[in-house]
C-alpha cells in the first residue's frame, strides 16, 4: 500500500505535466517547421513556438564549407489549421566563426520554384532587423546587406508570409549567409597553413 | 490531385530562362518525375543553384523499367567553368522504397561520358584536389558510396552511385505530413560539375536514377531471409 502511494507521488509531476499538455490551447499546432537539409552539424533549427507577435523560431549556422560555399539551412513550414499570416520572429546565431556579409532567405515549393500564391512574402510588412540596413525584398526572396554579423554574434529577423491558408499545405522556407571577402581570405590563409602542417 | 497540381506547375516551368546557365528537363514525363532549380547565385565567378526532384513513380507501368530523371543545361556566354550544385533535395513520392540511386554525367550527345575518355566533356570535379571524395555528394541515408572517376584521375569522375546495405532505403511517402519529408527525402550535397570545355550554346545532361530490387532479386533476397529467420528460431 506503502509503495503504491510512493509510486503514485513519484509519477504526479509528470501526470501534471501531461494534463497542461492536453488542456494547452492548441495554437501551437497552427504550423510545423522542420528541417530538411542540411545536417545538424554544419547548421541547425534550434526551436519554435508561438510568441505575441506571431511565431518565433531560433536557428544557428555553425560552419561553412571549405570552399566558404553558403550552407543553406531549408525548413519545411506546414500550415496546419489553415491560418493565412504567418508571422515570424527569428532570432539567428553565427557560429560560423567568420563573419557574415549578408543574409538571404527564399520561399520555394516543393518543385524548386521560387513563388506560388501559396506563400509569398507580404510586401507590405516590413522586414526588421537588427544587423543590416539595406533590405531588398520581393514575394519570394528577401536580401539583407549594408551591415555584417560577427562570429559568436546573433540577430533578430521580422517578416510575415501571407499563405493561401489551405490547411495541410507547406512550402519551403530557405535561410543562408555569404561570408566577408576579408574572412574569405583569413579563411582560405588558414585553410592553406593547416594543410602545410598535415603530415606527410 | 496535389500531384497532379504540381505535374502542371511542372509542364509551365520545364524550361526556365535564366541569368547564364539555362537549363530543362528532359526526360521522363512529367506524370513520372519532376526536377526544378532555384538559382542562389549566378556570376562571371560563381554559378550555385540548388535543385528540387521528385519521383511519382520509381518504375514505369509494368513494373521493371526505371525512371530516369534527366536535366540538360546549356552553357551560356560569361559562364564560370564550374557549375556548383550546393544540394539537391530528393523527394520519394512514388509507392516504392528506393534501395540505391545512381548519378552521372551525359556528354553533349546524350551519351555517358566514360572514365576512360581522356579529354572528356564535363565531369565532376572534387573541389579539395584529393581523392577523397566523402565530402562531395554526401548523403546520409545510403550507407555505400562507389565514385567512377576517370582513369588515372582520381580527382574528376562521372558518375556516383549510393547503394543501400542494411535494407533501409529512402521509404516512399507523402509530401506532407508525418510521411512526408524528411521521412521520404534524399539529400545529396555539394556537386561540382567542370564545364570548361563545353563551348558556349553547347550542352550536356546530369542524369538521376532511384532504382528498386527487381522482382527477381527481390523474391531472392526474401527466401533468403526466410531461411535465415527460419534457421534462427530453429537454434
Amino acid at each position: 500500500m506503502k509503495q503504491g502511494r510512493e509510486a503514485l507521488s513519484r509519477h504526479i509531476p509528470c501526470l501534471i505535466l501531461a494534463i497542461g499538455f492536453v488542456a494547452w490551447p492548441h495554437a501551437a499546432d497552427a504550423i510545423v517547421v522542420t528541417q530538411l537539409s542540411p545536417t545538424a552539424t554544419l547548421a541547425e533549427l534550434n526551436t519554435y513556438f508561438p510568441s505575441s507577435s506571431g511565431w518565433t523560431v531560433q536557428k544557428t549556422f555553425h560552419e561553412f564549407l571549405w570552399d566558404s560555399s553558403p550552407v543553406i539551412l531549408v525548413l519545411q513550414i506546414e500550415v496546419e489549421d489553415g491560418d493565412d499570416v504567418i508571422a515570424i520572429d527569428e532570432l539567428v546565431t553565427n557560429d560560423t566563426g567568420v563573419t557574415w556579409a549578408d543574409y538571404h532567405l527564399i520561399l520555394a515549393n516543393f518543385d524548386g520554384t521560387p513563388i506560388d500564391a501559396n506563400a509569398v512574402f507580404d510586401p507590405a510588412a516590413s522586414v526588421a532587423n537588427s544587423a543590416f540596413v539595406d533590405v531588398a525584398a520581393d514575394g519570394g526572396q528577401i536580401f539583407l546587406s549594408g551591415g555584417t554579423v560577427d562570429p559568436g554574434a546573433e540577430f533578430s529577423l521580422e517578416f510575415v508570409i501571407n499563405t493561401d491558408g489551405a490547411p495541410g499545405t507547406g512550402f519551403l522556407l530557405k535561410q543562408y549567409a555569404t561570408p566577408e571577402p576579408v574572412a574569405l581570405l583569413l579563411l582560405a590563409a588558414g585553410a592553406l597553413t593547416v594543410r602545410r602542417r598535415r603530415p606527410f | 490531385m496535389r500531384q497532379a497540381v504540381l505535374a502542371a506547375a511542372l509542364a509551365l516551368v520545364g524550361s526556365v530562362p535564366a541569368l547564364g546557365l539555362t537549363w530543362q528537363v528532359t526526360n521522363p514525363d512529367p506524370s513520372l518525375a519532376g526536377a526544378g532549380i532555384v538559382p542562389i547565385e549566378f556570376s562571371q565567378q560563381v554559378l550555385e543553384i540548388e535543385i528540387h526532384k521528385w519521383w511519382l513513380q520509381t518504375a514505369t507501368a509494368g513494373g521493371t523499367g526505371e525512371v530516369p530523371l534527366v536535366i540538360q543545361f546549356t552553357r551560356e556566354p560569361n559562364d564560370p567553368d564550374v557549375l556548383h550544385i550546393i544540394d539537391e533535395i530528393i523527394f520519394n513520392v512514388s509507392q516504392e522504397e528506393w534501395l540505391d540511386y545512381h548519378v552521372s554525367l551525359l556528354d553533349g550527345m546524350g551519351l555517358p561520358v566514360s572514365p576512360d575518355d581522356a579529354s572528356p566533356d564535363v565531369w565532376f570535379f572534387n573541389h579539395q584536389v584529393t581523392d577523397n571524395w566523402q565530402m562531395i555528394g554526401g548523403s546520409h541515408r545510403f550507407e555505400s558510396k562507389t565514385v567512377t572517376t576517370l582513369v588515372g584521375d582520381p580527382t574528376r569522375a562521372v558518375a556516383f552511385d549510393w547503394l543501400d546495405t542494411d535494407g533501409q532505403g529512402v521509404p516512399a511517402g507523402d509530401w506532407f505530413g508525418p510521411n512526408g519529408p524528411p521521412y521520404n527525402q534524399l539529400v545529396l550535397s555539394n556537386l561540382y560539375i567542370d564545364m570548361s570545355q563545353v563551348p558556349i550554346g553547347g550542352v550536356f545532361y546530369l542524369k538521376q536514377v532511384p532504382t528498386i530490387p527487381e522482382p527477381a532479386s527481390a523474391t531472392l533476397l526474401l527466401t533468403g531471409l526466410a531461411i535465415f529467420l527460419g534457421r534462427r528460431r530453429r537454434r
